[in-house]
Parts: C-alpha cells; sequence; structure tokens
C-alpha cells in the first residue's frame, strides 16, 4: 500500500469510528502516543482514550487531506481539514494532524495526534 | 534555545513575520529535501517551494493557536498553527498549517515538511 493508501484508510476508519463508538479508537494509540486537543497534551492510550471519551457525541465531515513521508520511511504525516458538529451544534472548521508511524510492514500506530478547532475571524 | 516549545515559538514568529513581509527571504529555511504540500498542491526542494511562495501574492497572518509535539527522534518537532489569513487584501479567511522541523546541528533546524491548507466553507 502507498502511503496515500494508507492515509485513505486510516482518515476513514479514524472519523467513522470516532463518530460512532470512540472507544474502539483505543488499538490506534499505544504508551508513546501524543495527543493535543484543543492545546491540552495527553499522553498514552489511557489518558487519550479518556480525553477522546469526554468530549461528546461528534460528527465530522473531512474536506481536505494531505499526505507526506515523514523523516523516514516507516512514517507518515496526514493532515485533514473538515467541519465538525459537537453535540448537534452548528457546524465548526476542524484540522488534525496525525503522524502514523508502522511497528511492522503495513502495521501503523499513532505516534502523533494534534487536533484544533479553527474559529471567530 | 531551551526547549521544543522556544524553538516553535521563535520559528513561527520569524517565519509568519517574513512570509508577510518578504518571502523570499524564506529561502534558507527549506533544504532540497523538504516537501511542502500547499492547497493540496505538492513541492519537493527549495527552488520549487520558494517560486509558489512567491506566487501567493501579498498575504498576513494572524495566528491564533499554536500546538508543539516531539516527532519520532530527539531532533525533529512537530509544530500546528491555526488562525486566520488575508490573501491580497480580501476577507480573513481560517487557515492551518503544519511544519515539521529537523536539527541538523544544536539549535539549527530546516524545515523538512510544510503542510498549508485554507479552511473555508460551511
Amino acid at each position: 500500500m502507498s502511503a496515500d493508501d494508507v492515509a485513505k484508510a486510516f482518515c476513514q476508519h479514524f472519523y467513522t469510528t470516532k463518530d460512532s463508538n470512540v472507544a474502539a479508537l483505543a488499538g490506534l494509540y499505544n504508551q508513546q502516543s501524543i495527543m493535543t486537543f484543543e492545546g491540552q497534551q495527553i499522553v498514552g492510550t489511557q489518558n487519550i482514550m479518556q480525553k477522546l471519551q469526554s468530549v461528546g457525541q461528534v460528527k465530522h465531515v473531512v474536506k481536505g487531506m494531505d499526505v507526506q513521508p515523514s523523516t523516514s520511511s516507516s512514517a507518515i504525516l496526514i493532515f485533514v481539514t473538515g467541519s465538525v458538529q459537537i453535540d448537534n451544534g452548528n457546524p465548526l472548521h476542524f484540522c488534525e494532524m496525525f503522524q502514523l508511524v508502522a511497528t511492522a510492514p503495513e502495521a501503523y500506530y499513532v505516534h502523533n495526534d494534534i487536533f484544533r478547532l479553527n474559529y471567530g475571524l
């Protein structure tokens, strides 16, 4: 699978799961994973899952996805933009970046995850 | 520069000030290895990247948020920026941009990855 294919599959899976059953995202993270959610930094699967499950009901619409190779052949950078409704509120712009790292061929985990809403002009 | 946060803060200040005032001066931040994606279009290497940056028109960025994380090695930092930008004095639009800075020596970073997207339409 090319990096583009990996990224596409990852994004589809990630947002579908985040919107329907957040707990099922746990397998994507490990002890090394770092997430920054609206400026708050959280490390490790347990803490990350706790944060994700506290956000409330979400519905994401992905508008753009960019992919680049990171500094090693086993790491991919993914950059997502779109809109999100939280608890059925008005849609807000969001952007999120991931660094996926392969532990084995085709087996990636999320090493870095940064999420921000983009509102106010 | 004592921490990744300090490096990131200094980098961002320099980057957007320079991008707004004189884009050509950003050249030293990129190398032949640098990859930039600008609104979905990918450019590799300083020359191609600079050509794109100088073609965008007059820009004025307002940075609202900046997040920093260590990347997969001690010498690499991830920076995630959100804010608004005016292009050719138009209405402000939301933008987000991410960078991966890689150190070639102590305190000496170049931009290995740069991804820029506008975020409009709801």
